[in-house]
């Protein structure tokens, strides 16, 4: 009766078929050459990451612009009678009190809103004029008096000790970093360790062992994988005193080696070049005006825009070292936190240092690099950043 | 043309040749891609390589057994090595469900469409599917499976035998 069973299997499943695309034939036909490669033009990736970071850039702008228009309300004062039934401008007053009587520190530090805190041409210092129309005397009895300047809600009057002419770099909305990236952890620096991972091209291990009928599947491959290196830039935007959020581009290098020990030796030697957008939201924990700790928290998408390995072999009988290119399929996602100090040179200039930590999610449509096998590492961000 | 001059001809890197040799076996082989990895992205991944290493190997094809059995030792260690490098063909889950299953029932087998079977053979462990597939399907020996799963010849068959009882305990279900 089980001799039945392995028959029927036998006779159902071994001839079952589906039909391929014709996307299939026309892949293995570039890969064996004998198509024209197309240039693999990372151009569509290009678009749309700066797709994404031009809509993100966009959408910015109209969010916080509306809050300008509020923070930079300014009215003449109304050469027309106060009394003519001006609607408009009797509930733009209204709401000007109202701001005014929320601004408790202006009032509270008696500061003369006179005074010139002093135009540090590099700073981006908006003072509201706010100029209201003249009380009618019975509104004079009842209402406090109010101070006829009003500061941008963004930037508070400094607190009593800061020196009046400096200001603090963080003030600034925007600023633009480049960094540089590298993982810690991991076979770096050339150690090699022992498992049976395959790097990018399966089929040519496969291969290989199809020369020896009935060899087994690869046992050990020695794989090294070398250290990540990134590079990038970013651009920052202060939503308030505490939160920030940024977006920018990064390029990530990914170097690995494999060896194979069986019959014959078996070398890859693979370099995986990848695209990144990351976006991050950030957290202003303490500033001073030397230096700033915060905490940055988001996620990358990144794009391989080519992968190049090349196979050696050594042994009688096998083929020649041979190439091959591709750029794979699909994003890889990660995740990240870190802690950033920065270092103010100037009050528009800054170092800065993000050691932290990132995941690296599985994707089987990737090549087999550092983040495949280490999707938990730890990594040092150093960058310059300038603040406009 | 024959298949020893189609052959020759691949050897010899002919386009055409190499197009008509996939247009034969391309179908047949996506399906023994499919019922290893159970996915079809995937299947047509390794329907790529596994050509890209036919092409590539066709040269040492030294005549010994059928041409379409070579073929098909390359796609199983093809599906296999992805098997292997994504950590797929560990142990298998609980068996405890598996004990009262007594016997199999050839019939309801019999009844069953190709479709039908791989649905539920899809629905298998990994590692149960796999010796499944080995031994019932393309025939290879227990000793031949351990060796290509770097595992026992015993291991071998007590994986065979849970996933006989597994199958027909969901093929009984599904009646």
């Amino acid at each position: 009766m089980n001799d039945k069973f392995e028959d029927i299997l036998k006779r159902k499943l071994e001839g079952y078929s589906i039909e391929p695309v014709d996307k299939d034939w026309e892949i293995i036909e570039r890969r064996l050459g004998l198509i024209p490669k197309k240039r693999n033009s990372p151009v569509l990736r290009y678009a749309a990451a700066a797709l994404i970071i031009g809509a993100m850039f966009t959408g910015m702008f109209f969010l916080l612009r509306n809050d300008a228009i509020l923070d930079n309300i300014v009215t003449e004062h109304p050469t027309s009678d106060p009394d003519s039934g001006d609607m408009g401008n009797s509930m733009l007053r209204s709401l000007l009190e109202i701001i005014a009587e929320i601004e408790e520190p202006v009032k509270n530090h008696r500061i003369d809103p006179y005074i010139d805190f002093g135009r540090d041409e590099n700073m981006d210092f908006t003072p509201v004029e706010l100029l209201l129309p003249p009380q009618r005397p019975q509104e004079a009895n009842d209402r406090p008096p109010v101070p006829r300047r009003v500061t941008n809600r963004h930037n508070p009057p400094p607190p009593s000790g800061f020196p009046p002419n400096i200001s603090h770099p963080r003030d600034k909305d925007w600023s633009i970093s480049v960094y540089a990236d590298g993982s810690l952890g991991g076979n770096n620096f050339g150690l090699s360790i022992t498992g049976n991972n395959l790097l990018a091209s399966r089929s040519a291990i496969t291969s290989v062992n199809m020369s020896y009928a009935n060899t087994a599947i690869v046992e050990t491959t020695n794989y090294d994988h070398s250290m990540p290196i990134s590079a990038g830039a970013v651009v920052r935007k202060l939503l308030n005193d505490k939160w920030g959020v940024e977006t920018g581009i990064s390029y990530t290098f990914l170097h690995s080696k494999a060896e194979t020990e069986n019959y014959i030796n078996y070398k890859i030697k693979q370099s995986a070049h990848y695209i990144g957008v990351p976006l991050s939201v950030t957290y202003s924990i303490l500033k001073r005006p030397s230096f700033e700790l915060y905490a940055k928290a988001g996620g990358e998408a990144n794009f391989n825009v080519r992968t190049h390995v090349k196979h050696e072999f050594s042994g009688s009988g096998l083929q020649e070292p041979y190439t091959e290119n591709f750029s794979a399929n699909g994003i890889q996602w990660s995740v990240s936190g870190n802690i950033g100090i920065m270092y103010n040179i100037s009050p528009v200039f800054g170092i800065y240092f993000e050691p932290g930590y990132s995941h690296f999610f599985s994707n089987s449509r990737q090549p087999d690099t550092y983040w495949q096998d280490h999707p938990d590492n730890f990594n040092m961000r150093i960058g310059f950043r300038t603040n406009f | 043309m024959t298949e020893e001059q189609l052959i020759e001809r691949c050897r010899n890197k002919d386009a055409e040749a190499l197009s008509k040799l996939y247009e034969k076996y391309s179908s047949k082989m996506l399906g023994i891609c499919y019922r290893y990895v159970n996915d079809l992205d995937i299947a047509h991944d390794l329907l790529h390589d596994g050509f890209i290493t036919v092409f590539s190997k066709i040269a040492d094809f030294r005549g010994e057994g059928s041409f379409e059995g070579w073929l098909r030792r390359v796609f199983v260690t093809t599906s296999l090595g992805y098997l292997r490098k994504n950590k797929s063909l560990k142990e298998a889950g609980n068996t405890d469900d598996m004990r009262n299953i007594s016997g199999n029932d050839p019939s309801a087998l019999e009844k069953m469409s190709a479709e039908e079977l791989i649905s539920i053979i899809s629905s298998l462990p990994d590692r149960y599917r796999t010796v499944l597939n080995l031994y019932a399907v393309e025939g290879f020996s227990h000793k031949e499976i351990a060796e290509l799963l770097n595992i026992s010849e015993g291991t071998s068959r007590s994986q065979y035998a849970r996933a006989k009882t597994l199958l027909n305990k969901k093929i009984l279900e599904n009646q």
